[in-house]
């Protein structure tokens, strides 16, 4: 086991220094010179040369990179174009919000995907297995942006319920808090119960044609404990997965709905980064999205191994 | 020798004749025929477009925000151009990108993903290495990203889904010639002297062709959907030319007005990602061999 956890985090540096390096020469293909975006309309030819130099740009590529990388080892992504501060404060502190949506997210989408699986495996071929499946289809091929405008325009529009948008410190309005949580939260658990339901099914399915489960129906046992005891606790490992990488993705993976009910999480904080030209920030905050997935991944990876040791050996 | 080819030709003649009678059980599928039928629907409308519609696409033909009905079906846009065919024309770049896109990334990542299965060792550590540094990065994200440093618009959005979706059809490919590499036919095949970009490119993509079909089709819906998000978050295509992202995008600042304006192109997107996932899992189903028939369960 400890070679494995040694080697997958191995790997995990390695994808990390891929990431960064990509990242940092990816940026180095933007058009124009920062310096002089920086200084805007008041650069004059000294004043460029001085921010070139404070910047570092003055000095050749391959030092801008490795005083880039040592800058990463410590923590420092730089500092933000806009305002001067630390590109990591500015994450870290954005991190946060987008982390508590996409908890709620996670932890309710799999609450319901369990049981409506189970129903749908366990009634393979009825009525209600075909509806789930098509409601799971349906779901699966939401796209993100227009289900969400779908329900801004019930609850919203048309009902008044929910407000379309807007984020409420807790500490100011806990109450207000929570309602501004429910719609980015729907939105996003329709899509992901769906696809969750989608793999739990199957790999329920899966496991009830495997031979021990025919044994143990064979000893006498009753099917609901040959389910829950024998076929949900293996799919379950499989599911774990597939949760954790959910999770990890969302992370990221939430600029559209953040923007759509602007949520200033790390969605928000990319998209207007991105539409500013702060470069530094986009850098960072991709650089933390890729740590946080790779992360998750051998967390993932290190749990699947000890539930299924076959994994050690592959 | 003859013996071998003989063999090597069987197994190939089977893979074809096979595949004759998967088409022919998708084709006869009834879950799949709404959905092709939508999918060829689309394909005739972005094709006959200007048949289709007598309005121009990028013009003021009439009064801005005007009410679906009338001479407009689904009334106009902010600066009087006909919404439906906005939407019509829209379907152009969507099966364009989404093709186009989907195409590349198969283009690149099966042969990467062939390379790395079968010569193994140091080609498969740099290449899986590479396919999990992408992967590393939300789709959405990692397309934002590139389109941010390249600029917006339609080529650089579809270089962007390109290589969002490369690893994909990697790891497809390099798991078929994995599990194929050892099989007899492969090993006669390489017995009787058969050169190795013949045999990749061949006999092993001929027979792991039906995993990397079942791939393109849920890409292709993928790739719909970063499109359009991407041109929903301004990053895509840019405006005039109309997008379904952009026109949602537009259209939820006007829900008083016309609530039509941002819920049509969202149906648009909705109904080819849900016909594409459809058929995909339709051939996902008919490749499985238990449901084939090829295999017969024993405790059936």
């Amino acid at each position: 086991m400890f070679h494995f956890i040694l080697r997958r985090v191995l790997q995990m540096l390695l994808i990390l220094f891929l990431v960064s390096s990509a990242v940092f020469f990816m940026f180095k293909l933007v058009p124009g010179d920062v310096a002089a975006v920086r200084l805007g309309i008041e650069q004059t030819p000294e004043a460029l040369a001085a921010l070139r130099a404070q910047l570092g740009l003055d000095r050749p590529l391959i030092v801008q990179y490795l005083t880039w990388l040592a800058g990463l080892v410590r923590g420092d992504l730089g500092t933000s174009y806009v305002d001067g501060a630390p590109v990591f404060a500015i994450v870290a502190s954005r991190f946060f919000i987008t982390l508590e949506l996409v908890l709620v997210i996670t932890v309710l989408s799999t609450l319901i995907s369990i049981p409506v699986a189970v129903v749908a495996a366990q009634r393979k071929g009825t009525l209600v297995d075909s509806g789930i499946r098509a409601v799971s289809m349906v779901g699966y091929s939401l796209p993100t942006y227009w289900w969400a405008i779908l329900l801004m325009l019930l609850f919203s529009v048309a009902l008044g319920w929910l407000p379309a948008g807007g984020y409420v410190y807790p500490n100011r309005d806990f109450g207000r808090h929570l309602v501004h949580l429910i719609m980015p939260t729907v939105a996003m658990v329709m899509i992901l119960v769906a696809a969750q339901v989608r793999f739990l099914r199957a790999s329920i399915l899966d496991i009830i044609q495997l031979d021990y489960v025919r044994t143990a129906r064979a000893k006498g046992l009753s099917s609901r404990r040959v389910l829950y005891k024998h076929v949900l606790r293996n799919s379950l490992a499989a599911f774990i997965t597939v949760v954790g990488l959910n999770f990890a993705t969302l992370i990221g993976g939430m600029v559209i709905i953040e923007q759509i009910f602007t949520w200033p999480g790390l969605g928000w904080l990319i998209i207007t980064s991105i539409l500013n030209r702060d470069f530094p920030v986009v850098q960072g905050a991709v650089l933390f999205v890729a740590a946080i997935f790779v992360s998750v991944n051998l967390v993932v990876d290190i749990l699947y191994a000890a539930l299924d040791p076959r994994i050690r050996y592959e | 020798m003859s013996e071998r080819a003989a063999t090597v030709t069987a197994e190939t003649n089977g893979t074809a004749r096979r595949r004759r009678s998967f088409l022919r059980r998708l084709l006869r599928d009834r879950s799949t025929t709404l959905p092709l039928l939508f999918l060829l629907l689309l394909v005739l409308v972005a094709a006959g477009a200007d048949l289709i519609t007598r309005y121009d696409p990028l013009d003021p033909v009439g009064d801005p925000l005007l009410p679906a009905g009338g001479a407009f079906l689904l009334g106009t846009d902010e600066i009087g151009r006909d919404i439906l065919t906005r939407v019509i024309y829209a379907s152009r770049i969507t099966l364009a990108v989404g093709v186009m896109s989907s195409v590349g990334a198969l283009l690149i990542g099966v042969p990467l993903g062939l390379l790395a299965g079968w010569f193994g060792r140091f080609t498969d550590a740099v290449v899986m290495r590479a396919m999990d540094s992408v992967l590393s990065i939300p789709p959405l994200l990692l397309a934002l990203v590139m389109v941010s440093v390249l600029g917006g618009n339609v080529f650089v959005a579809m270089l962007a889904i390109v290589l969002v979706f490369i690893p994909h059809f990697v790891r497809i490919s390099r798991a078929e010639v994995l599990s194929l590499r050892n099989l007899e036919f492969v090993l006669a095949a390489q017995a009787v002297g058969m050169p190795t970009w013949r045999l990749l490119l061949g006999t092993i993509l001929r027979n792991a062709i039906s995993p990397v079909m079942v791939q393109f089709s849920l890409v292709f819906s993928r790739a719909v959907i970063v499109e359009a998000g991407l041109s929903f978050l301004g990053l895509g295509a840019q405006p005039p030319t109309p997008t379904w992202g952009n026109m949602l995008n537009t259209g939820r600042g006007y829900l008083y007005y016309n609530t039509l304006y941002a819920i049509i192109p969202g149906v648009a997107i909705f109904l080819t990602v849900l016909s594409l996932n459809i058929v995909g899992d339709s051939l996902r189903d008919r490749l499985d061999p238990r449901d084939a028939g090829l295999i017969k369960e024993d405790n059936a």
